[in-house]
């Protein structure tokens, strides 16, 4: 089935590209070259290919995994690439990919040889979330999604006890969509090198985001109310800007450049029907009313902006170099604040009085977040080789994020659109600086073989979180040798040992919560994994042979390990390996064949508790492992030279994963079936060569992804529990699903 | 602001004088010629046509130069001396040893000189012995622009684990060819860590995902400061790119009273019920997900547990 996709808003660019093509060549001609022509006089060409593809799809192809990124249902597409060049004076390409295929692709570049470069690019990226995702709401795509009244008002009416029955009733005529949105991405870039060694550089962007994807919103925080899952609208337009000049020749390089980005979001925000009532109320935490509508805040329109410079002085004594570069960055973000909810029935609160109209925007304490952040970077580095067979390397970093944005404080918030918490709460801006000075040393070991050994000090400082000051030490080694003509062997080892001076882990409730009032508590022993205490371990060992010319096989080894020593809870420890093996072989021109396999091991250990805390029976522990065993190999095989050939690959990923869990009260059963997929894919193909300048290929491919997890195994769109009563959730089924897909396709191919 | 200006002043007076102290170029002589080249190296000659290097057209590269020898030096001597490789000082370029892929990266930065490769002195690939060469291949047709599949290949002969990860079910559209390595990452050096072609890794990934930059009026601080402290940006068996499978990713952080420290998970009688059944909604589905929805950050008056 074909599905429509959102009309697309930079339609007019393809057009444009058709008329371009056929106008730069005459254009550029008109201007004679200035370079010295050869003896014949310059001399013009025009080639390319020309491509057409027919396809036919058969088996399950209904899950939109497996058009994720893609759009393989078309049945002809086609492909172009045309090239006009005057010798020595310009060339002027175009090359079109997927044509006619919502993933297109299309280019124009030209380049007026020493002067003048210019690219322009268009192209088209779906992203396909879930086919057929069922919803009782209407307006998808918009910023209002509405339960027909009738159902709202029948739902209000309902027990609890008789809501799943009722809301499968409803949900008997839900409406199926298509979650995915499109991507449209032009850019034009204008590189002017017609004053070497001075350039400059424009390039200019614009990419329109629409469509749908996964959201959801949440009614209360048990499963009374529970939660529904959304069509969130996407309607994104990003605009961006790149200008640089720059100055290179040795031996100085400076350079300038200026980037802006500017995101717009044409929904501020997301209103949505309260299925389960047709009128505004408020409720206790436990009770079953609340708002009859809800409002989300989408992403706010936001603009950055930066201004860099980089210098390189080469070609200093004892052929050494310095590189220095410096970048101030702007982020801002005002978007007007919505009101504390959409709830008319919220109208008092212990801290503000009554009346208190929480719906209205009149009662916030600032319209504006006045968000907005600095950004600075500085990097110096210093290389040198002194002397054979000695290097060196110095190099001082800084990076900082100064998150300057107002703070605010509210007397209190409105929970999940249904009652008043009077709890009054600042927002708290939270700021880091980084800094590292670091220095290696390499000596070339014989003649083939060299070895690094480095060290880095990074510190880091925050503010409002629980770890104020973090240092990290990295000491770490390089080995690499190309002794013989037949073998390369790269081996790296690297520790980082991060010390932190203190964790405060009620620093952040802290900063957020005004007052003595009662809050949540943060287990005291919990250690955030990013900053914790830590030791990290990586190795990284390959190796290639080549025992004959025709035959490259290689073996790579990955190790890492994450130890969070003095972590209680939390994240403790965290390891990987991966394994591969790699084998080309090309005994003639006629035949080559080739294979890789890996395995990929991940584990990690958590432990948590739940209140109250520190109690051996309250104590849980998960270790997550994942598993991934992947294959592939392929041949390529010239039956009859210059004129058949047949090409077939194959790659297999197989991915086991599952979680222990260990708790002394409740003796929890473990997930065996965690993000569980195989994937396999195979493409096949003759090429038959005729008529000097035609190509008819043949393929096959084939597809089958399983993705197997706890939440797939027994889903429904309206969970019930184990006495029949509604379980918290509406859902519309948009975790990933299996697909099983046959592609058979001709393609014909035109050389000139 | 002041600590900024001291640190900027003294970067730029240190590039100044060290650029004024640099030693001369000196000239070279003793060019043989490209007919010279092309009596022992025809077999090169095709290929060295149909290269971009060849364009006398551009006066800046080889072809509108000294031919061969732009790149592998003046040839003279290797003439003199009855050629064979390295004699007379003749610089092959191709993928060697680290000692010597010094010289093979600086012929081609005699012309290659620009913002994408000053930081390549000191890189993590140049400090390991690799060149030019290593990733280029010069004696060859040109590849039309915008064909991503080779590159991505030219990447995994070493960085195996990356192959792997783009085959997860959650990946970028890297193997449907809508991207590239060298869209995050500059192979020929950074400011920044890891390659990344940015100041820092979470604005590379703005560049894309500018919905997310904010700044929000309730930031989640880990956000913040580094979007890999939960995604995995080359691929996971996880969707949405994560690091790990809610509900228990969020719970290495975040273990307070509420319901966050909970442990959710069937009882040992439970074992083939479905979690739907057995589980609420903080548990199954998207887990912590279904909810906090605004995980990035919110901009809602509301929205301090990011409900909103």
């Amino acid at each position: 089935m074909k599905r429509a996709l959102p009309q697309p808003q930079l339609s007019f660019v393809i057009p444009m590209f058709s008329l371009v093509v056929w106008l730069l060549p005459a254009l550029c001609s008109a201007e004679p070259s200035s370079s010295a022509p050869t003896e014949s006089g310059p001399v013009t060409e025009f080639g390319g290919t020309l491509g057409l593809t027919l396809r036919t799809i058969d088996g399950e192809n209904e899950s939109a995994k497996y058009e994720e990124y893609r759009d393989v249902q078309e049945p002809i597409s086609g492909e172009a690439f045309l090239s006009f060049e005057r010798k020595e004076n310009f060339l002027v390409e175009f090359e079109g990919r997927d044509i006619a295929e919502q993933d297109q692709f299309l280019g124009l570049f030209g380049n007026w040889y020493g002067k003048l470069k210019v690219n322009l690019t268009y192209d088209e990226i779906p992203h396909r979330y879930a086919y057929n995702a069922e919803t009782l709401y209407r307006g998808s795509g918009s910023s209002r999604l509405q339960v027909d009244d009738a159902v709202q008002a029948d739902l209000q009416a309902t027990s609890f006890e008789d809501r799943a029955t009722r809301l499968q009733s409803a949900f008997a005529d839900a409406a199926k969509e298509d979650l995915e949105t499109f991507r449209e991405k032009a850019q034009a870039d204008i590189h002017l090198v017609a004053f070497h060694p001075f350039t400059f550089r424009m390039e200019v962007g614009r990419e329109d985001r629409n469509g749908t994807k996964p959201f959801a919103g949440a009614l209360g925080l048990n499963n009374n109310a529970g939660m529904v899952e959304l069509a969130q609208p996407v309607n994104y337009d990003t605009t961006e800007m790149k200008l640089l000049g720059e100055y290179a020749k040795r031996p100085f390089l400076l350079n300038f450049s200026y980037y802006l980005s500017r995101f717009r979001n044409q929904d501020d925000a997301l209103t949505w029907d309260n299925p389960f009532r047709i009128t505004d109320s408020t409720r206790g935490a436990g009770g079953a009313d609340g708002p009859s509508k809800a409002l989300t805040d989408l992403a706010p329109d936001n603009t950055y902006h930066s201004l860099s410079a980089d210098g390189v002085a080469m070609d200093l004594p004892f052929r050494s170099q310095f590189s220095a570069s410096a970048s101030w960055g702007w982020m801002k973000q005002d978007d007007a604040l919505v009101p504390y909810t959409t709830n008319t029935a919220i109208t008092e609160g212990a801290t503000v009085g009554s009346p208190f109209d929480a719906f209205d925007t009149g009662n916030l304490p600032d319209q504006h977040p006045n968000a907005q952040v600095e950004t600075s970077n500085y990097n110096f580095t210093f290389t040198s080789k002194p002397v054979n067979p000695l290097r060196v390397k110095a190099q001082f970093k800084r990076y900082e994020y100064d998150n300057e944005t107002d703070e605010i404080l509210f007397p209190g918030y409105v929970r999940v659109d249904s009652i008043w918490v009077d709890k009054p709460v600042k927002n708290v801006p939270t700021s880091y600086k980084k800094t590292s000075a670091g220095g290696e040393v390499g000596i070339d070991v014989l003649k083939n073989a060299r070895l690094n050994l480095g060290y880095t000090y990074e510190k880091k400082r925050r503010r409002n979180r629980e770890v104020l000051r973090q240092d990290d030490h990295v000491l770490g080694g390089s080995f690499d040798v190309k002794a013989l003509d037949w073998l390369d062997l790269r081996l790296s080892y690297h520790r980082t040992d991060r010390d932190i001076n203190n964790y405060n882990a009620d620093a952040p409730l802290d900063a957020y919560y005004e007052g003595n009032l009662p809050r949540e508590e943060q287990l005291p022993s919990l250690r955030k994994y990013d900053e914790a205490d830590m030791t990290r371990d990586r190795v990284q060992f390959l190796a290639t042979v080549y025992p004959v010319e025709s035959l490259a096989m290689s073996g790579s080894y990955t190790y890492g390990r994450d130890d969070f020593d003095d972590s209680s809870f939390g994240l403790l420890e965290d390891e990987h390996y991966i394994a591969s093996l790699d084998a080309d072989f090309a005994p003639s021109e006629r035949f080559s064949v080739f294979a890789f396999y890996s395995r990929e091991n991940y584990k990690n250990k958590q432990k948590a508790s739940l209140v109250p805390f520190d109690v051996s029976s309250s104590i849980w522990r998960a270790d997550n492992e994942d598993v991934i065993d992947t294959f592939g190999g392929g041949f390529k095989v010239l039956l009859v030279p210059r004129t058949l050939d047949l090409e077939v690959s194959y790659s297999y990923s197989k991915v086991d994963g599952e979680i222990a869990l260990k708790n002394q009260a409740t003796d929890p059963s473990d997930f065996g079936t965690v993000d569980e997929t195989t994937y396999h894919v195979l493409d096949s193909k003759l090429n038959y060569r005729f008529l000097k300048n035609f190509v008819l290929t043949l393929g096959y491919a084939w597809e089958k992804f399983d993705y197997d997890d706890f939440n797939t195994e027994g889903f429904t769109n309206i969970p019930v529990d184990d006495t029949g009563v509604y379980n918290g959730a509406l859902l519309m089924g948009t975790l990933p699903e299996d697909y099983d897909v046959n592609v058979f396709y001709t393609k014909l191919t035109y050389r000139f | 602001m002041r600590q900024n200006l001291f640190i900027t002043s003294v970067g730029a007076c240190l590039t100044l004088f060290l650029g004024l102290i640099v030693s001369p170029c000196r000239a070279d002589n003793g060019y043989a010629g490209t007919e010279s080249c092309l009596e022992c190296h025809e077999d090169k000659h095709g290929s060295y046509l149909a290269d971009v290097h060849s364009n006398q057209g551009d006066p800046r590269t080889p072809g509108a130069m000294h031919g061969c020898e732009s790149c592998h030096g003046p040839g003279q001597r290797h003439v003199d001396e009855g050629g064979g490789k390295g004699v007379g000082g003749i610089l092959s370029l191709s993928a060697q040893s680290p000692a010597l892929s010094e010289q093979t990266s600086n012929a081609c930065m005699k012309c290659h000189l620009n913002q994408r490769l000053a930081f390549w002195s000191g890189s993590a690939h140049e400090s390991r012995g690799l060149s030019c060469a290593s990733c280029h291949t010069i004696h060859t047709e040109k590849i039309a622009q915008g064909t991503r599949r080779s590159y991505t290949d030219t990447c995994f002969q070493c960085h195996k684990r990356v192959r792997a990860e783009l085959l997860r079910q959650s990946h970028h559209p890297i193997r449907e060819g809508k991207m590239k390595c060298g869209d995050c990452h500059n192979p020929h050096g950074t400011a920044s860590d890891k390659l990344v072609d940015a100041q820092s890794i979470n604005l590379k990934c703005f560049s894309c995902h500018a919905d997310v930059r904010g700044p929000f009026l309730w930031a989640h601080p880990p956000v913040v400061e580094d979007c890999l402290t939960c995604h995995s940006p080359h691929g996971s068996t996880h969707n949405g790119l994560l690091n790990g499978k809610a509900p228990y990713l969020c719970q290495r952080c975040h273990s307070n009273t509420g319901h966050a420290g909970d442990l959710y998970a069937r009882g040992g009688s439970q074992d083939n019920q479905s979690v739907y059944r057995v589980l609420n909604n903080r548990a199954f589905y998207r887990a912590c997900l279904n909810c906090h929805v605004a995980v990035h950050g919110s901009n809602h008056p509301s929205g301090k547990a990011l409900l909103r």
